[in-house]
């Protein structure tokens, strides 16, 4: 009798103990904290359009997983982009051959030399974008603070011929197509006539933004990196520091009518990313030599610290920059004082973004700080991934060296929602990187 | 290579089930209390946990025992809320005889499964470049001899030879344009030899009229065993054409894994009157893992990099205790703990074995058919939770674990009755 007790008892305890519910609850619904979600808008330049490989596309979803896109799924939020089709502005690619990995840039028009894998546009790229929808993702690549606003008329027909003007001429048409403007990644917006241009702020104002981000600033620093320094035709210029403050202000001032909460990003040092880091003298192996810049006439040797751009290596294979006589041109290469250059606007554009967010009542992203860490030598993992800035290996930027890849704008999007939980007690969620595409090998 | 995927396919591993991948499961006796079993010498099954114990077993007894393991492990991130380790159950084994040869000396055999882990995930879960599947079962063959020394103790030994086959599968950060992603896929198998010593006392008896006392201790110790998989075949698959050469369809690779020396001391006290006896028992149990410093896979393939993963586990104790409740030397009821301390620091712990430590509940019956047979039941219950980054990946996780483990022997005691009365009467 005592024993059959004990037999109900020691099954009843097998009984409760059997509980096997190891599941985690669903996270909570998103809290917006003190936040208003409801019409969040991105503001930025490429890097916030989610422009990568050197070209808008969106055959993996590249600009489907935009760094704000990504955010405003986080938020639960309707989010509108201007999203091209398929192969969408065309892009540079890996390929295969002959046994070695080879970077196939995108078609220019200009050159009579590319690569027969090289992709155009996808032919419905001419017709991108709805003009009337309000779209959500108002960056637009090639945007700099400078173009935000006009302050005079040459302000204004700068910015009209950028970014809306079919110009005949085929040189400056995007791609030769006549009729194209110089820039073709803002045609989802309107910029008015000639006569009566529209800024792109009166854009973010129709917008009414409950909440933005606000990335610009990258452009600014980046357009003259990037044709290695030098104010030469078809480089932009670094905008002025006073001007670019108040145009910040005013943009920062439209936002304020409407967006209750917001958060601006700090400029990164551009000069770490691989498209100055790749081709190095220690690379190479051997004298290169340069020319300094477009008003002077001095040739030299590279020394360690002029940054030889990622866009020479084809001039290289020709035999370009191996002797005195055939120098590296100025604009494939940052020289070592035009890097100072650089590291030092971008530090004071970032001391403006700082001062004018904050007088705004906003938040700042310190994406400068960030790409610190992502761009250290050491790397960084995430998910039991390693990346780390070297080029295609590294994992972290895509094929052209200047833009993250989707692994990258994730970890940008990260960051973000770190600090907007921060700053409005919030409860945004991350996201996991490895749920992202990285590069695409042939 | 045949006879190992046919061992594979008969011995399922076992599940994260604590204290690293060792399986305190190898008496369900002991299993039923806490564990503890070097202190007393109960049945065959002290051929593995003090093989002097054998000293005290007369006649010729078996034991065969399995366990079904039954695990549940959800992982916590702080983007995926949810994720459920896909883990199969598992039923490790055990088989032991212990055979009284004269007075002085006896011999005893014993196959089971000492090691094991497994864990597997879904082919696209968030950490699939740390593990997708991993795998290591473990089979253990042990001759051992005991002799008895003098009326109160005895010593006991056996030479182990151990089979381990390892298995993992994990993602490769690459992938192509058709949009699949590279997989690694790592299988091997080795051996190993090593050694079981044990001592044995029952020191101390004390009559008052019907009933009795009976003190007895016991220590232990296994050797490690240097598992060498010397014959390891990589597969990689779905590796974009570009880096075919670093990932190749088909290589070799050689590892080694270390299963850990274990010691351990424990002692019993057990009370028998007319009708009833109780008993206590306690083991005192260090397992030295620190001997799994890395995990080390150099792959024939020149240009496919070594993968070196340090693990830098730590020396753990384990205190078990347990108690045994034997009715009219039929019934048995048996209960136990055990505090098992986890071997991984904090920083490294892995999906691939999330080990926590904890303090775990067992609970056990016994019944006597007749003289010959008998039959021990045992259940073993873990409930444990952790949050840990792994260093390495940067992978930041909370993981929720239980564990039923229910366990079922049989034992047979075949010889000469009259031995037991001829021993007690020396």
């Amino acid at each position: 009798m005592k024993t059959l007790k004990t037999s109900i008892l020691f099954t009843l305890l097998i009984f409760i103990l059997s509980c096997t519910k190891t599941e985690f609850d669903e996270f909570d619904v998103p809290s917006s904290g003190r936040a208003d979600f409801s019409n969040y808008i991105s503001i930025g330049s490429s890097f916030s359009q989610g422009f990568q490989d050197g070209g808008l596309h969106n055959e993996f979803n590249q600009q489907s997983n935009s760094y704000p896109a990504i955010i405003a799924k986080q938020m639960g939020v309707n989010f509108l982009q201007p999203l091209v089709q398929g192969e969408g502005s065309g892009y540079m690619h890996l390929a295969y051959i002959n046994g070695k990995i080879e970077v196939i840039k995108v078609f220019d028009c200009e050159k009579n030399d590319n690569h027969p894998l090289a992709k155009t546009y996808d032919p419905s790229f001419l017709t991108w974008a709805n003009k009337s929808l309000p779209y959500n993702n108002m960056a637009i690549a090639g945007l700099n603070v400078r173009n935000v606003i006009a302050f005079n008329p040459t302000d204004a027909i700068t910015n009209f011929i950028l970014f809306d003007s079919g110009t005949p001429n085929n040189e400056l048409a995007w791609n030769c197509v006549a009729g194209e403007p110089i820039n073709p990644y803002g045609r989802f917006l309107s910029f008015g006539t000639i006569g009566s241009p529209i800024d792109y702020i009166n854009h973010i104002k129709d917008r009414k933004a409950t909440f933005f981000t606000n990335w610009l600033g990258i452009q600014d620093a980046m357009g003259w990196a990037n044709a290695g320094g030098d104010e030469v035709s078809g480089s932009s210029p670094l905008t002025p520091i006073a001007e670019f403050r108040a145009k910040y202000d005013a943009l920062l001032d439209t936002l304020k009518l409407t967006a209750t909460g917001g958060v601006c990003a700090t400029v990164h040092d551009i000069t770490k990313s691989p498209f100055f880091n790749t081709v190095t003298l220690e690379v190479l192996d051997k004298d290169i030599w340069i020319k300094e810049g477009a008003d002077t006439n001095i040739i030299r040797k590279a020394v360690e610290g002029d940054l030889i751009l990622l866009s020479s290596s084809s001039l290289l294979k020709t035999g370009v920059g191996l002797t005195q006589q055939d120098p590296l041109p100025h604009t494939e290469v940052l020289d070592k004082d035009e890097v100072a250059i650089v590291k030092n606007y971008i530090n004071a554009i970032n001391s403006e973004i700082r001062a004018s967010t904050l007088a705004h009542g906003y938040f700042i992203v310190d994406l400068y700080q960030f790409m610190e860490q992502l761009n250290s030598n050491d790397g960084v993992d995430f998910d039991g991934i390693s990346f780390s800035p070297e080029f295609i290996k590294g994992g972290l930027y895509s094929i052209d060296g200047v833009h993250p890849n989707q692994r990258g704008y994730a970890m940008i999007a990260n960051e973000y929602i770190k600090i907007i939980n921060q700053s409005y007690g919030s409860n945004l969620k991350p996201v996991a990187i490895s749920d992202f595409r990285g590069i695409t090998f042939p | 290579m045949k006879k190992l995927v046919i061992y594979a396919s008969l011995f399922l591993p076992l599940s994260a089930f604590a204290g690293g991948f060792q399986l305190n499961l190898q008496g369900l006796k002991a299993a039923a209390m806490g564990g503890a079993a070097t202190g007393i010498a109960s049945d065959a099954s002290t051929v593995f946990y003090n093989p002097a114990g054998m000293s005290h077993l007369n006649g010729h007894q078996f034991t065969f025992g399995f366990n079904l393991v039954d695990p549940y492990v959800s992982v916590q991130t702080p983007e995926v809320a949810n994720t459920n380790q896909t883990s199969k159950r598992a039923t490790p084994i055990h088989f032991y005889y212990s055979g009284q040869i004269n007075e002085k000396l006896h011999f005893g055999f014993l196959i089971n499964n000492q090691f094991g882990s497994s864990s597997s995930f879904e082919d696209d879960w968030q950490g699939r470049y740390i593990i997708q599947n991993i795998s290591l079962k473990t089979f253990m063959f042990q001759p051992t001899v005991s002799y008895k020394l003098h009326d109160k103790i005895s010593i006991g030994g056996g030479f182990v030879y151990a089979r381990g086959s390892f298995s993992t599968e994990k993602a490769i950060p690459v992938s192509s344009s058709n949009s699949t992603e590279g997989k690694a896929s790592l299988s091997g198998s080795g051996d190993a030899v090593g050694y079981n010593l044990g001592i044995f006392s029952n020191f101390l008896t004390l009559a008052h009229g019907a009933s009795s006392t009976k003190l007895n201790v016991g220590i232990s110790y296994r050797s490690e065993l240097a598992v060498d998989l010397t014959n390891g075949e990589a597969e990689f698959t779905n590796i974009p054409e570009a880096l075919q050469g670093t990932f190749p369809a088909k290589t070799g690779f050689t590892s080694k894994l270390t299963l850990p020396q274990v010691f351990t001391a424990g002692l019993s006290v057990q009370h028998i009157k007319e009708n009833y006896s109780v008993t206590f028992i306690y083991d005192f149990n260090w397992t030295g893992w620190s001997s799994y410093d890395t995990l080390t896979f150099k792959f024939d393939n020149a240009d496919t990099p070594e993968s070196k993963t340090t693990k830098d586990w730590q020396d753990v104790v384990t205190h078990r205790f347990g108690v045994d409740f034997t009715y009219k030397e039929k019934f048995s009821v048996r209960g136990g703990i055990y505090i098992d301390d986890s071997p991984i620091k904090d920083g490294f712990v892995s999906p691939e074995l999330p080990d926590i430590s904890q303090t775990a509940y067992t609970a056990g019956l016994g019944y006597k058919i007749n003289d010959v047979f008998s039959v021990d039941f045992s259940f073993i219950r873990q409930s444990a939770e952790r949050r840990d980054k792994l260093l390495v990946a940067n992978f930041d996780a909370t993981y929720k674990r239980k564990v039923n483990v229910y366990g079922l022997a049989l034992n047979i005691k075949l010889g000469n009755k009259s031995s037991k009365n001829d021993i007690k009467t020396e």
